[in-house]
């Protein structure tokens, strides 16, 4: 399985680090290195998770990952981040963030889209 | 070895306007070309670029004579767009003879090492088209890393064209097909002869088109089910008795149709359209019927139109039922897919959330489910074989009036049934802005990387 060809432009062009690999669930998943986070989080970068279904980009990723398991600096829980997975032999935290139906324009949107919503959605848990 | 020529309507009418011109008119035509695991050619029309005026240098009724300015921008864009190169030019006059001429054979010699070379591909074509009252005639040929024939051009737009070569044999059992000819005439029962088909689903919808199909004249056939027959589906599926239980239904319906004619050959595949080598047989097929109940596949057989200029003639039964378990109303869809026409997704004809769960391992659809984060994947749904057949009678006569236009234009791409009130109804839709069928994305040819521009779990 393949990263389509914009999304390998549009993360190497972002300057974004990333490996791709597939697992025995028949998912697609990508990995983003020492993603930036914003301030606030407890840890200045992570690892990050996404999983494509063979239906990808019709249809969007589900949910996302996180190595180190994060928290608010100044206390309190992060919403729905509270189950652990073990995916490629580490244990990622899990976001559990799932975009309304209408929201992902079927064949036109891509993970330029997604990581959008990811970094809304990490602004969003840091402040 | 034989090669297609497929076209969308803006490409197939440029070569129009080229052949009813008084004047010898001439083009570089670019397009992909694929050889299939049969040996068969297909060449995906992308771009038709005319010679600019001031690079001809004789053009009369009988004549042409151009510079080397009249080409070599065109064989520039078709080597950055990784595509072959074909030179065409018109014999002017209704009626005129488009073979080649002994001139012509020696600007071929000529002109095929430099399209060859100048391209990057090793490969050069030539087409000579004329007209008889309006309608395309044409000859053609490949050469250099495939050497064949041309023998068809077939167009996917608001009608559809079939148009053999002008030396090709063609004509069906008239006596046969007599009722059908005195309806449609003898090069539209030619045209019907002619096709693949494939249909993807081989139960009860897919059953009835088939054999609708074989009547009309339909000789071969591409079948796709993964199933085997159960009890139940005896009820709806043409061809099946209970001997038949527990066989592949391809194998059911195989055997049925080529009883029903003499002539009939099917290629019978026992898989999913889900899996990349079976979903890529569907690219040999000139027309495609959608009779599948899966959102998962309805989204692959969507993207088929746009990549490979092959239509889609979707279609399904919904019968919903009301907390009584009493039928609430009988539903029957069939859409039109092509280029120029919108797809599934915009159409909003697919259930993205159960595409996924149908595409899941059973093992997290289940973790998933059990979280309140994916649906539940619907069980056994209800089928009547009077509502099937109505659909499927509905599909196939799409097909028709795209071959014959005998309906009100525009042409609805999506016909409604509400059998439970007795009426049909249509509606057209344009691709949305920016997605794989706005024609403006061009993406004929663009998948060599990933097949329809997706992934595929095996």
């Amino acid at each position: 399985m393949k990263l389509p060809e914009p999304d390998r432009e549009f993360l190497d062009r972002s300057g974004i680090t990333y490996r791709v690999f597939d697992d025995d669930t028949g998912m697609l998943n990508v990995e983003l290195i020492d993603f930036p986070l914003p301030p606030g989080l407890s840890a200045s970068t992570a690892s990050v998770l996404f999983r494509l279904s063979a239906s990808y980009p019709d249809t969007p990723p589900d949910m996302w990952w996180v190595i180190p398991h994060l928290t608010r600096i100044g206390g309190g829980v992060i919403p729905a981040t509270e189950i652990i997975e073990t995916h490629d032999g580490r244990s990622w935290q899990r976001w559990s963030r799932h975009l309304d139906p209408s929201a992902w324009r079927s064949g036109i949107d891509s993970l330029e889209s997604y990581v959008r919503l990811l970094r809304t959605e990490l602004g969003s848990a840091a402040a | 070895m034989s090669a297609t020529l497929r076209l969308t309507g803006p490409l197939h009418d440029g070569l129009v306007v080229m052949a009813t011109s008084p004047i010898e008119t001439g083009a570089v035509l670019l397009a992909h070309q694929l050889t299939l695991d049969d040996g068969t050619v297909i060449l995906f029309g992308d771009d038709l670029i005319a010679v600019p005026d001031d690079a001809y240098e004789i053009r009369t009724d009988r004549a042409l004579q151009i510079t080397s300015d009249g080409y070599i921008h065109a064989l520039k864009t078709a080597r950055d767009r990784g595509m072959i190169a074909l030179w065409v030019h018109s014999h002017p006059g209704d009626r005129a003879i488009p073979r080649p001429s002994t001139h012509d054979r020696r600007v071929n010699e000529q002109l095929e090492p430099l399209f060859g070379d100048r391209t990057e591909t090793e490969q050069y074509g030539y087409l000579v088209v004329s007209h008889d009252a309006g309608a395309l005639t044409f000859t053609g040929e490949l050469s250099g890393q495939v050497t064949t024939s041309i023998t068809r051009i077939a167009v996917s737009w608001q009608r559809w064209i079939f148009r053999p070569a002008y030396d090709a044999p063609t004509g069906a059992d008239r006596a046969l097909f007599d009722r059908n000819i005195r309806a449609f005439g003898d090069g539209i029962q030619s045209t019907i002869s002619g096709l693949t088909v494939a249909i993807v689903g081989a139960g009860g919808t897919g059953s009835a088109t088939a054999e609708q199909l074989t009547r009309l004249g339909v000789r071969s056939f591409i079948l796709i089910d993964p199933d085997t027959l159960s009890d139940s589906n005896t009820t709806r599926v043409y061809g099946s008795t209970p001997a038949d239980v527990g066989r592949p239904k391809v194998d059911v319906l195989g055997d049925y149709l080529e009883r029903i004619a003499h002539g009939v050959h099917t290629t019978r595949i026992q898989g999913s359209i889900l899996t990349e080598a079976v979903a890529r047989t569907l690219i040999g097929a000139d027309v495609v019927f959608g009779c599948t109940d899966d959102n998962a596949g309805r989204l692959r057989l969507s993207r088929l139109p746009y990549y490979y200029l092959t239509p889609v003639i979707d279609c399904g039964v919904q019968i919903p039922s009301d907390q009584d378990g009493l039928i609430s109303g009988v539903f029957g869809r069939v859409t039109t897919l092509h280029p120029g026409a919108a797809c599934l997704a915009c159409r909003d004809r697919i259930d993205f959330a159960l595409a996924e769960a149908e595409t899941r391992s059973a093992e997290e659809q289940q973790r998933l489910e059990k979280e309140g984060y994916a649906p539940a994947l619907p069980g056994v749904e209800p089928a009547v074989v009077t509502f099937t057949t109505l659909v499927a009678a509905t599909a196939v006569s799409e097909l028709l009036e795209r071959l014959v236009g005998y309906g009100d234009t525009p042409t609805p791409s999506e016909l409604i049934l509400y059998i439970h009130d007795r009426t049909l109804r249509g509606n057209i839709e344009d691709p949305h802005t920016g997605h794989y069928c706005d024609p403006a994305t061009r993406r004929i040819g663009t998948d060599a990387d990933m097949f329809l521009g997706l992934n595929w779990a095996s």
